[in-house]
């Protein structure tokens, strides 16, 4: 049987996009293997799910390790900011592979097992600017974000401001309504100092 | 006589394989901006055969390879049956890979610098690279568990645009030596990645031995001109064969080449059981 030459090309561009649009009615289509962190048999998340996109933050807040821990047991320069992703680290860190971060972080929860997870996801909400969390819900250090001002952080973080400000070692009467992205570029200091401090806040204060 | 204008096929293809090419670079550039946190797709997960390197783990273990995802398993799907259906025209048509080499065959043409060619001897023995190629990828995928191919892959060099966004000499060089030897290679030898070192043209030319339509020549009427051989871009002796499958890209070259009209044409697979006294062969 003869058929049409454009038949060979048509049918691989159709199969091929039809796949596309087929896995995405399935709802199987993901390009990414972002807020997809496994739970092991107690539901708990898994080490294994640490990706290479996640920050030093993420791992933090994910399976409830100390970033002081982290920094320590993974070997990363303190200059490094807790916004630093594990892929990343592949480049800066000799022999560092983001499997050495899943070794380390299972064993680090074998040897302490009241490590106590955050409570949200690891990624804020694809396309969200604006962090927020539904009443009752605490906002992970990881998710705090540069236009917040520091009342919506005690807020939605549940960490006092004056906390902060004392961590910070910043002036009592500073605005808290500014945006702690004006704050640090007036005061000189990273936003990721913010995170390190309320993330600390909420571990010792779960 | 055949104008050596560019047929329509040949413009509609071209234009084809600048969309795909286009876009994957496009989505690129949006993913190395600063797009990968506001969920652009990588090139990683835009490559089918990235669904064919993670399988095994997901099968085993329900994960996949890291910088892996569900759309490399859909993709490596879709084109499974689009190559059980219709061969290998992904390579031609849809490749943004097979599209660059083209592309440096066509300046090579306009510059008037003659081809490399590979004698034909060594012609067939380097075109079984591309499984060697494929097992080793398959093989050291396995048992790592990881994009091992990644870390050469002048595809994923070349079209993820890392060598803009995070040129890193130290840790690349392999994967900027390997794009620069086959972007080179490639202008004097035609299709040179695909015809000797591509895996996933290697997984795809064993399913389009099996492929429902194909390439076919009636043996009646054709003059023996070997036209068709001269305008296959991967030298398939298209003269020789009544079926053309296993390494034919679909491009139609050939079919647009042929002076006398329906001798080369696109048939069906179940044309071969009645062609059985007829000079046989497979590409």
């Amino acid at each position: 049987m003869r058929v049409h030459r454009y038949v060979l090309p048509a049918i691989v561009l159709v199969a091929l996009l039809g796949s596309v649009l087929v896995g995405k009615l399935a709802g199987d289509w993901a390009t990414t293997g972002k807020g997809d962190v496994p739970v092991d048999a107690s539901g708990a998340p898994d080490p294994e799910g640490i990706k290479g996109w996640m920050t030093l933050q993420d791992v933090s807040d994910t399976y409830g390790v100390p970033l002081a821990d982290l920094y320590t047991g993974l070997g990363v320069p303190a200059d490094l900011p807790p916004t630093t992703a594990m892929k990343d680290l592949e480049n800066i860190i000799p022999n560092f592979e983001t499997e050495t971060a899943r070794l380390w972080v299972a064993n680090y929860l074998a040897a302490h097992p009241g490590a106590v997870a955050a409570p949200t996801s690891p990624t804020a909400p694809a396309g969200g600017d604006q962090a927020s969390t539904p009443p009752g819900t605490r906002l992970a250090a990881s998710d705090i974000k540069g236009q917040m001002t520091l009342n919506e952080i005690a807020e939605q973080c549940q960490v006092p401001v004056s906390y902060i400000l004392e961590q910070m070692k910043l002036d009592p009467g500073i605005d808290a309504n500014q945006g702690i992205k004006d704050l640090a570029e007036k005061y000189g200091f990273e936003v990721g100092a913010v995170r390190i401090v309320v993330s600390e806040y909420q571990t010792t204060h779960p | 006589m055949k104008s050596k204008n560019p047929s329509h096929t040949h413009i509609i293809r071209r234009l084809v394989q600048f969309g795909f090419a286009l876009f994957i670079l496009v989505t690129a550039a949006r993913h190395g901006l600063g797009g990968e946190e506001a969920g652009v797709a990588s090139t990683d997960a835009l490559c089918p055969f990235g669904g064919l390197e993670t399988l095994w783990r997901l099968v085993v273990n329900g994960r996949y390879i890291p910088k892996t995802h569900a759309s490399n398993v859909v993709l490596g799907v879709g084109l499974l049956v689009g190559t059980v259906l219709a061969g290998g025209a992904f390579c031609g048509w849809i490749c943004p890979f097979g599209g660059l080499q083209d592309l440096l065959t066509a300046l090579r043409r306009r510059l008037r610098v003659p081809e490399l060619r590979v004698p034909d001897k060594a012609d067939r023995i380097l075109g079984y690279g591309r499984y060697l190629v494929l097992a080793g990828i398959l093989y050291a995928t396995v048992s790592t568990a990881k994009l091992w191919f990644a870390s050469f892959d002048p595809y994923r060099t070349i079209f993820s645009l890392s060598w803009l966004f995070e040129f890193n000499w130290a840790t690349s060089w392999p994967a900027y030596t390997i794009s620069l030897a086959i972007i080179v290679g490639s202008f004097f030898v035609p299709r040179l990645w695909c015809r000797y070192l591509c895996p996933l043209g290697g997984t795809l030319s064993l399913l389009s031995r099996i492929s429902l339509f194909r390439i076919r020549r009636d043996t009646s009427t054709c003059i023996d001109c070997k036209k068709c051989d001269k305008a296959c871009p991967v030298r398939i002796k298209v003269s020789d064969k009544r079926s053309v499958t296993a390494d034919c890209i679909g491009c139609l070259q050939c079919i647009e080449t042929c002076p006398v009209p329906d001798t080369l044409y696109v048939g069906t697979i179940v044309e071969s059981a009645h062609a059985a006294e007829s000079k046989e062969g497979v590409a």
